[in-house]
């Protein structure tokens, strides 16, 4: 047990316990020699008494003078501790008696003895002591000496009975006192010796207190030097290594400095190659847009006049073709607005069932081209989310399904999973292996097109994906193995029916635009001209500018426009947003609704026009959406 | 024949003895054990015997039992003390031996062997008449005289008793057979004051019993005169006794007579005697007494008188 104590534990025990023990031992030699004393001492007292009434009876009992006898015997009776006092004579008959003879000591004796006796017995102490006549040395010659010897003889005895009851009050007062000291003496010694064991220890204690602050951190916690020898070494020697600590932590602070240093540098300049990147794809795509948009404008038009066959097919294949060019910019435009996080998610709750029915419609085409089964399984269900990106994202994943299944099935499954719809593309395509689950959702990476053949798209599609999953903040799970198709699953919240259905805003489109004022802005003045004359088709009345000196012109001649359709570049000093303003600043027109129609995908400028809140299509437009949104816009205001 | 060659042979025998008595005086002291009083009388004794007789030679022998051979060879034997008398008694010899320094009981006392020779004494027991005439010379006004006697010293008593007639003064005595009838019979010899004289009879008076003997009387205003010198020490007003040193001298008188041919007398009470007087018992009991010398002169010159 003693192992496992502290310093100050020990010392107190090595202080404290021989301590003990001598004061233990003294204690009771003393108390024992007190006792024995006390006894000796009432004993001789007693004798004492009664060899003095012996031989002050001598005569008394020789001259029968029993009144003398019990005088002395009640004198004697007044003395401490005798309790009693009786005088035998001769033939053991009571001459005298004083107090109350102990009841449980033997009677007197009947012959007197030799010489004096004590009884002892619990509570009482007996002294029989015989009345000896005293002896007259006579030297003469009258005596023959064999006659001394026999006439020697005791006349009776003298009996003596001490209470021992105050002797054993005092015993018990000394014990009680030896008790009493014993216990000052552990007390105090117990104190000593823990004042001592305080002041071996506390050195010590000081030294482990440090050792804990320093572990703790503290690395500037140092030890008094106290003492000498050992307690002085330790003392140094924890300092020292408390100094060489905070040395080793200084140093590696500094390291970790310069390495964060160069990390964030590292960071910037990554961030400003991304910028550089985001800026390059803006430009590229708004540069690209241009020409593009006004294609699709006059490839619209062209469609609408009446052709030979072989005319109508080959303005098919251009706008076949020039669709797919457009969703490759798209695309790419997608990735930019998602990186600049212009776009905000407005999730309300839709028909689940009816969108991923439409998006299978989408793709039928395409999957019959594969020889592909496209099917659908799926209760009728709503969920809570954008359905506009919700929609982005399922197409993107079942375009790759189409795309990446050679032959099989496409499985487009919706399962209730406990307060969420699970949303799944299966496929029995070619799988992807483990190592490449995470990089398929890097830009531009596509696992089975090395030679980027343009009919597989340009490896943004789970980019994008992606992006949407997060800025919709839903759940993207993929399980899939080489060979053993893939299964990609979203989770949605689910959400009750509403009780009104919307109107299909694209039903709503298919309304007329006759005698519409549209004020139509563009610098370019071949897409000025596909714009004019497209609106123009769809019945509205059309002023065409090429900048906004020209369209303020028109306002200044009296045209009241229902609506401003204009580029956001302009030449000039104006751009479009100014001319927004300017326009809305004319008496009556504060509330007409305008499109931006804008090539420029940078973030910064996308974001600058959602702050003037103006409405954005970009480039190239496509005719339906222009439409739509014109709807949209003369219906609401 | 033979009873007359043996007759003859003891007769010579004899005569070689008495002869070489003459020539050597081989005078045996028989001394009792070392004891201080028996020492000084044996002291006394030799000296005394060198001065009357020089040409006598003294042997002493100190204690224990004697053989009649070693008693045959002496003119004659001296014992000093009851013990030496006991044994030489008990020896049996021929030899004339005269015993002293022991009371008259003592000597009534002794058992003699067979064919033991003559003896004489001198005994220690003081005569009544003597005791009466010095308690009529140091106290005159006390007229009443008491005692206690056992079986052993009723003479005694009687001679006392009829002193003390003689000189008008009237005694009281009291029987004492054993110890406890000593306080009963103080408390009526002594039932009013008296002059209470001890007798040499241990079995009334001794070592153990003076003590309260003295007391009592002492407390009953009774004088008392004792027979030694230890009593007077111990509280008696009066003693009349002959000391150690007188009995030598006066034994060592009469050894020298009867060497020198006396016939052998009787035994007898000591011609020396002193008195002795404790004057402060005296004083305390109201007693006016004349010195211890004078009385003991007094006494001395009374009884040359009456011789």
């Amino acid at each position: 047990m003693i192992g496992r104590w502290g310093i100050r534990a020990r010392v107190t025990f090595v202080a404290f316990v021989p301590m003990l023990v001598l004061a233990t031992l003294m204690t009771a030699t003393h108390t024992g020699l007190r006792l024995a004393d006390l006894d000796e001492a009432l004993r001789a007292r007693a004798h004492a008494h009664a060899r003095q009434l012996a031989i002050a009876s001598e005569f008394p009992l020789f001259s029968g003078d029993r009144l003398r006898l019990q005088q002395m015997s009640e004198a004697l009776l007044q003395e401490d501790d005798i309790a009693a006092v009786a005088i035998v004579g001769a033939e053991g008959a009571i001459l005298a008696s004083a107090g109350q003879l102990a009841p449980s000591m033997p009677a007197p004796p009947v012959v007197a003895p030799d010489r004096a006796q004590t009884v002892a017995g619990e509570r009482w102490l007996r002294i029989v002591e015989p009345i000896r006549a005293s002896e007259l040395p006579i030297e003469d010659a009258f005596e023959h000496p064999s006659s001394a010897t026999t006439r020697h003889r005791t006349p009776g005895l003298v009996l003596v009975d001490v209470s021992l009851e105050r002797l054993r009050a005092r015993h018990a007062e000394l014990l009680r006192i030896a008790a009493g000291w014993m216990l000052v003496v552990a007390l105090g010694s117990l104190l000593l010796a823990r004042r001592m064991s305080r002041s071996v220890s506390g050195p010590i204690r000081a030294v482990a207190d440090t050792v804990q602050r320093i572990g703790r951190g503290e690395l500037d916690q140092r030890v008094a030097p106290s003492g000498g020898g050992s307690l002085r070494a330790l003392a140094e020697g924890v300092n020292e290594m408390a100094a060489r600590l905070a040395d080793a932590r200084a140093l590696m602070s500094r390291r970790i400095d310069e390495a964060t240093l160069a990390l964030r540098a590292r960071t910037e300049e990554a961030e400003r190659a991304s910028l550089a990147k985001s800026r390059f794809l803006a430009a590229a795509s708004h540069d690209l847009r241009q020409p593009l948009h006004a294609l699709g404008l006059f490839l619209s038009q062209l469609a609408q006049q009446d052709l030979d066959a072989r005319s109508r097919q080959i303005t098919e294949r251009l706008v076949a073709s020039t669709e797919a060019m457009e969703g490759l910019l798209d695309s790419l435009l997608d990735i930019s607005r998602l990186d600049a996080g212009v776009l905000a998610p407005s999730p309300v709750a839709f028909d689940l069932r009816g969108k991923l029915e439409h998006m299978l419609a989408r793709h039928a085409a395409d999957a019959a081209e594969h020889g592909l089964a496209l099917r659908l399984h799926c209760p009728p269900c709503w969920a809570l989310t954008d359905p506009q990106l919700f929609e982005r994202i399922v197409d993107n994943l079942l375009g790759n399904a189409v795309r990446y299944t050679p032959s099989g099935t496409v499985l487009l499954a919706c399962r209730r999973r406990g307060q969420n719809w699970r949303v799944e593309v299966r496929d029995s395509g070619i799988g992807i292996h483990e190592d490449a689950q995470q990089i398929i959702f890097h830009e531009f990476v596509q696992l089975e097109n090395a030679e980027r053949a343009r009919d597989k798209g340009m490896g943004l599609g789970l980019a994008i994906v992606r992006r949407l999953v997060d800025l919709l903040g839903l759940e993207l799970s993929l399980r899939s193995a080489p060979g053993r198709g893939s299964v990609f699953a979203i989770e949605l919240q689910a959400a009750a029916q509403p009780k009104q259905v919307e109107i299909d805003q694209e039903a709503r489109a298919m309304g007329n635009f006759d005698g519409l004022q549209v004020l139509a802005v563009d610098d370019d003045p071949l897409a000025l001209d596909a714009m004019s004359r497209l609106l123009t088709t769809w019945g509205c009345d059309v002023h065409p500018a090429q900048d906004a000196e020209e369209a303020m012109g028109w306002l200044r001649k009296g045209v009241v426009p229902d609506i401003l359709v204009t580029d956001l570049r302009l030449r000039g000093e104006r751009d479009g947003l100014a001319l927004m303003d300017e326009a809305r600043a004319v008496p009556g027109l504060s509330r007409m609704p305008a499109i931006l129609v804008s090539g420029d995908t940078a973030p910064e400028t996308l974001e600058r026009v959602h702050a003037a809140g103006a409405h954005v299509l970009h480039k190239p437009a496509r005719p339906a959406r222009l439409r739509a949104l014109i709807h949209r816009l003369v219906g609401v205001s | 024949m033979t009873r007359v060659s043996r007759l003859l042979c003891v007769l010579a025998a004899g005569l070689m003895q008495v002869t070489a008595a003459v020539a050597q005086a081989p005078v045996l002291v028989l001394a009792q054990g070392e004891d201080p009083v028996h020492q000084e009388a044996v002291r006394a004794f030799s000296a005394r015997l060198q001065d009357i007789a020089p040409q006598l030679t003294v042997a002493v022998r100190e204690g224990g039992e004697v053989e009649r051979d070693e008693l045959d060879t002496a003119a004659l034997v001296v014992t000093l003390g009851s013990e030496a008398a006991t044994n030489a008694a008990r020896a049996g010899s021929t030899t004339p031996i005269l015993h002293a320094l022991l009371s008259r009981n003592a000597l009534e006392g002794l058992e003699r062997g067979a064919g033991s020779g003559p003896f004489t004494a001198i005994v220690l027991d003081q005569p009544a008449a003597r005791q009466v005439a010095l308690l009529r010379m140091a106290l005159p006004a006390h007229t009443r005289i008491a005692t206690l006697y056992g079986t052993a010293s009723t003479a005694h008593a009687r001679a006392l008793t009829a002193a003390a007639s003689t000189e008008g003064l009237s005694v009281r005595t009291a029987l004492v057979r054993s110890e406890d009838e000593l306080y009963p019979g103080l408390q009526k010899a002594l039932q009013a004051p008296a002059v209470l004289v001890s007798l040499p009879d241990t079995t009334v008076f001794n070592r153990y019993t003076v003590q309260n003997i003295l007391m009592t009387a002492y407390r009953l205003r009774s004088p008392v005169l004792g027979h030694s010198a230890a009593y007077v020490r111990a509280g008696a007003v009066l003693g009349l006794y002959t000391s150690a040193t007188q009995a030598g001298h006066e034994a060592a008188g009469l050894a020298a007579r009867l060497l020198a041919g006396d016939p052998m007398p009787p035994p007898a009470a000591p011609r020396l005697f002193e008195v002795g007087v404790n004057t402060t018992v005296a004083r305390a009991l109201g007693l006016q007494l004349q010195p211890a010398e004078t009385l003991t002169r007094a006494l001395m010159q009374t009884e040359d008188g009456q011789r």
